[in-house]
């Protein structure tokens, strides 16, 4: 602050020297010009008598009358005053010995202009010459107190307009950098409110300038991390549920062998055979998991060309033994021009994940029908069930790691609540989108849309 | 740098003439009056700024006016150790002889020398002459009036004096004054104020100028009335501290104009007069340059300051 009101004080002293000092030159400078124009005019008026002497010298000099405020002498080449335009005090007869007549008197032209005591003092002197010759001096003198005290007066009212100017501004500035400070204060305490956790705390922010749109980039920024960190919450929740769940029944199967002496042999292998189911359900939940940290590190893959109706045939070929346990068909009505730039593994994990719970969660009796096409450069796959449709208070939190609609059910069939959200991070990871409804006749139906793809000339598939 | 050199050895010369000069004066002075003086020598100012004249000081130990005169002149014509000033006289310039009048006119004869000087420094040769020799101020109890100068016994009667000379813009400068001068009433015994307008150059103390208006008297149905004798000279005049020393010679002291209470309209005159002045607070009256008392006047000796009792209401 210090510093600042120390540059004020600094421009307002140049804003006023400036201004002041070009002035003063500028009436200089006026000076010299007539001051030496008059000086010379009287001189080469008196060139022409030849000889000075007072007489002479005063009946020129009355003819001439064209000094106005100044004071004219005209000395011989001793220095004599031959003539002085004042009538007080008047020196003729005196010797004039200054450095301006000396000049003068020596062939040159002499001018000296100072600001003293408000008031500018201005000499100049001219030699009198003949054929080249000095026979004397004129000698001009004015002391200007109007122009100095004009000066006077400039630097008086830019003194009060710079000083007002510098008021102000230190003023405003005070009122800006308080109001800047006590911003950026505000901020500094909501990033460190949310250094220590507490992600729901928020800047406040007013206005539209450069600290409001960091605070708001701060906001949304927090608000992004508690987001991400309620999922985190969740997610950790939800998966040492969904682990604890086997690993207590793998527990109490243990136990009860433990614990029964007198446990027949069959009995011992259909719990071990429980047990073992148990193990596959965690290994499956794990992988998935394992599946799903993939897909957010996203790490660079190559992408391929793929036929997306290929795969969903593979899929449907692979799911038929199910499809025949749960008494179900399954339709394919696939396009051979249905490419997508992806990975074959990744398009065949969302195909068979959205096939495989059409066959988990339909009728038995019922039918499973995908559907691929392009339109306006997508790809489409529709996977559409006759099965028990989702809720339409589910239908945006499906995708959701861990989520349900029919627990029970879920389990029964050996879901892990991840496949959903395996697709939807598939399907992203390939630019494409993915989202379910329920059907007017009945059952669900998932879309997925992948951007297609298509061989440049020359490129083949 | 060859003229530089010739500078130097005129420089070596001088001192050595100076040297024997001033000897000579301490020896011859060892038989007579002795008094160690200061005097201030002219010299032609040569640095790029400031006045022509410029002055250096130096003790002297002297015996007679006239032997002082020439020494100093002999000091002026020697070129002086700074370096800035220089000696305008021409080489081997002599006084010829010197003379102080009954009246302090000192005449001074340069051998012809002094004569090849012409225009400009002829006139600065005159004035380190003149303003030299009034430095001095009194000589053999003479106060110097006046320098008369001439060349091998030739030329004008032409009384110079420090006053015919203009060296700085001071004596340019015109300001308008109006005085109140306070005049004695003889039959009232009150003084009476008047106001004169004068225009003054700065170079110009206004209180000479009171002074000056007082000494004339005023004018009164045609005739002077003075305030002081007619024989009452106005010698000189200093202000230091804010007390007026006024110097008169004797006759000054005559017609003192008492009132009914003892007290002198005259001095009192010259007093509410001079410090109607803002830098003046006191005056003190000298007679030939000494304070000196006086039965007529009560408190000669001492400064006097304004009665405003003595004014006509």
């Amino acid at each position: 602050m210090v510093l600042f009101a120390g540059m004020i004080v600094v421009i307002v002293s140049l804003v006023n020297t400036y201004p002041l000092l070009t002035a003063q030159d500028l009436m200089v400078e006026t000076k010299r010009g007539d001051m030496l124009r008059t000086a010379n005019l009287v001189s080469s008026s008196l060139s022409g008598l030849q000889s000075l002497d007072g007489e002479r010298v005063a009946a020129v000099m009355s003819l001439l009358d064209i000094y106005g405020d100044g004071r004219v002498f005209v000395t011989d080449t001793a220095g004599r005053i031959l003539f002085d335009s004042a009538e007080d005090a008047n020196l003729s007869g005196c010797s004039l010995v200054m450095p301006a007549l000396l000049s003068a008197l020596s062939g040159n032209d002499y001018f000296l202009c100072s600001y003293v005591d408000n008031a500018f003092e201005s000499s100049a002197a001219v030699p009198i010459t003949y054929r080249g010759e000095v026979f004397g001096a004129v000698y001009f003198y004015e002391y200007d107190a109007q122009q100095g005290a004009l000066l006077r007066s400039m630097q008086r009212y830019l003194g009060y307009i710079s000083s007002v100017l510098a008021i102000f501004t230190l003023a405003v500035s005070l009122l800006f950098s308080s109001a800047l400070r006590r911003r950026i204060r505000n901020l500094i305490v909501a990033i460190g409110e949310v250094r220590e956790g507490n992600y729901s705390h928020r800047a406040q922010t007013r206005g539209r300038d450069e600290i409001s749109l960091i605070a708001d980039e701060f906001n949304e920024l927090s608000g992004r991390l508690e987001e991400t960190e309620n999922l985190r919450r969740q997610f950790v929740s939800n998966a040492s549920h969904e682990l604890k769940t086997p690993l207590a029944s793998i527990k109490l199967l243990a136990d009860s062998i433990l614990q029964n002496r007198g446990m027949s042999m069959d009995d011992v292998r259909d719990f071990l055979h429980d047990i073992s189911e148990e193990i596959v359900r965690l290994t499956r939940i794990t992988d998935r998991l394992l599946s799903l940290t993939r897909l957010d590190v996203q790490l660079h893959q190559e992408f391929v060309p793929v036929n997306v109706s290929y795969v969903v045939r593979r899929a449907a070929r692979m799911l038929t033994p199910l499809a025949e346990h749960y008494r179900i068909a399954i339709s394919c009505e696939t396009a051979d021009n249905c490419l997508v730039k992806a990975e074959e593994d990744g398009i065949y994990q969302i195909v068979f994940n959205l096939m495989e719970n059409a066959l988990k969660y339909n009728h038995s009796g019922g039918s499973v029908r995908v559907l691929t096409y392009v339109k306006d450069g997508l790809a489409y796959c529709i996977v559409d069930d006759t099965g028990i449709g989702i809720p339409e208070g589910d239908l945006e939190h499906i995708f959701e790691r861990f989520y349900r609609v029919d627990k029970a059910r879920s389990r029964e069939t050996g879901g892990t609540g991840l496949g959903l959200s395996i697709v939807r991070k598939t399907v992203e990871q390939y630019g494409g989108e993915v989202r379910a409804e329920n059907r007017e006749s009945g059952g669900a139906r998932f879309i997925v849309t992948i951007p297609e793809w298509k061989a440049e000339e020359g490129q083949l598939c | 740098m060859l003229r530089k050199k010739s500078g130097m050895r005129r420089r070596q010369f001088a001192s050595a003439v100076l040297c024997a000069v001033m000897l000579l004066a301490v020896l011859s002075g060892c038989a007579e009056r002795r008094e160690l003086m200061e005097v201030r020598i002219a010299y032609r100012n040569t640095a790029d700024r400031g006045t022509v004249f410029a002055f250096t000081e130096r003790n002297l130990v002297v015996t007679d006016g006239e032997r002082l005169c020439n020494l100093v002149l002999q000091l002026a014509m020697t070129e002086p150790e700074d370096e800035t000033l220089t000696s305008v006289f021409p080489e081997r310039t002599t006084v010829q002889s010197l003379e102080i009048s009954d009246i302090g006119v000192i005449t001074v004869n340069f051998s012809k020398e002094y004569g090849t000087l012409s225009g400009i420094n002829r006139t600065i040769a005159d004035y380190c002459t003149v303003l030299t020799l009034f430095g001095l101020e009194q000589v053999d109890g003479r106060t110097i009036t006046g320098v008369m100068i001439l060349v091998d016994g030739q030329g004008s009667r032409h009384v110079f004096t420090p006053e015919d000379l203009v060296t700085t813009t001071d004596y340019m400068r015109l300001q308008d004054y109006t005085f109140v001068i306070y005049f004695p009433n003889r039959e009232t015994g009150y003084l009476e104020p008047q106001q004169f307008s004068r225009t003054l150059s700065d170079a110009e103390e206004p209180a000479k100028e009171i002074v000056s208006i007082l000494m004339q008297g005023r004018m009164e149905d045609g005739t002077i009335n003075r305030v002081v004798s007619s024989n009452a000279e106005f010698l000189d005049l200093s202000i230091r501290n804010r007390v007026c020393y006024v110097n008169f010679n004797e006759e000054f002291l005559d017609l003192p104009l008492l009132n009914g209470e003892g007290k002198s309209l005259k001095l009192y005159a010259f007093v509410n007069s001079l410090c109607e002045l803002s830098y003046v607070d006191r005056v003190q009256f000298l007679i030939e340059g000494e304070t000196v008392s006086s039965d007529l006047y009560e408190g000669f000796g001492g400064t006097y300051t304004e009665d405003d009792s003595l004014v006509a209401q």
